[in-house]
């Protein structure tokens, strides 16, 4: 054997599998918890942004004035947000499931 | 989408938002990239974090790739500078030490002898890291000097005075002929 040979069995001997299985599910979960991490920013985004604009105009909307400018109801919508959107957190957590089973 | 399918039209599918075909990709150069990152990293597990992290990152910027035809460059340069992120903050004596401990574990490979494959073990860990890379790309991955040049972000002449002296280093440890 020259070293040249031995020098490739060394490369060769470093490859990783042509088709690993778990690899490639390693990598599918980490997409999915990606995705799930970036529809979570988005939509947390839209939801501060809405109490914001609803903030911001609660002064304009005359005898409902009072009661919209009030924390009270900030914390509601927040609340109310985050429940709106907690079916939509638990439909994505049997996908992260699936994909590492 | 076809597995047979070239890497600009799986790219493309998955610009498209082509989970499967994004798969394909996966499948087709894990086995180059993750053999790339260990033998410039010298450690197989932390190589193998490093792919996965980066066809991650690659999913999220897929947008971001110009020429579709070029993924496997892009991907590869995106380990590479990750790989060598990684390898300032741990230290050239970590890097060592992972590599002997990395060619004790996993024992002698067919047809190399334990010795000759701690002393190429040892040498590799031993060359610097782009001529690490370039060796591990154009020898053990036989890519061209121009695509490594272009990967590796150096100049083809670099590239082509890394590889030299990383293959007469290897060839000196095995105590053969040096001659570059």
């Amino acid at each position: 054997m020259t070293p040249e040979d031995t020098l490739n069995a060394f490369f060769a001997s470093e490859d990783a599998p042509a088709h690993d299985v778990e690899f490639s599910l390693a990598v599918t979960e980490g997409i999915a918890k990606q995705r799930l991490y970036q529809t979570l920013t988005r939509r947390a985004a839209f939801a501060v942004a809405l109490g914001a604009v609803a903030w911001a105009i609660s002064p304009a909307l005359g005898n409902l004035g009072g009661l919209l400018s009030s924390p009270i109801v900030l914390i509601t919508a927040i609340v109310a947000g985050i429940g709106a959107l907690t079916p939509k957190i638990m439909d994505r957590i049997p996908v992260l499931r699936a994909t590492r089973s | 989408m076809s597995g047979g399918a070239p890497d600009a039209a799986l790219v493309r599918s998955a610009q498209g938002g082509s989970d499967a075909a994004f798969g394909i990709l996966v499948n087709r150069h894990q086995q180059a990239l993750r053999g790339f990152l260990r033998r410039v990293c010298r450690n197989w597990a932390m190589a193998d974090d490093i792919a996965q992290d980066v066809f991650i990152a690659a999913w999220s910027k897929l947008d971001q790739l110009q020429d579709p035809d070029a993924f496997r460059s892009w991907i590869t340069g995106m380990a590479w500078r990750r790989a060598a992120e990684i390898g300032r903050s741990a230290g050239r004596r970590r890097a060592r030490e992972a590599s002997w401990v990395e060619a004790q574990d996993n024992g002698a490979p067919d047809g190399i002898s334990a010795e000759d494959n701690m002393a190429l073990s040892d040498a590799m860990a031993e060359l610097t890291p782009d001529q690490r890379a370039c060796v591990a790309l154009c020898l053990a991955g036989s890519w061209s000097h121009g695509e490594a040049a272009k990967t590796l972000g150096i100049p083809v002449g670099t590239v082509k005075s890394h590889i030299a002296r990383g293959r007469a280093r290897l060839l000196e440890a095995l105590g053969g002929d040096n001659d570059a």
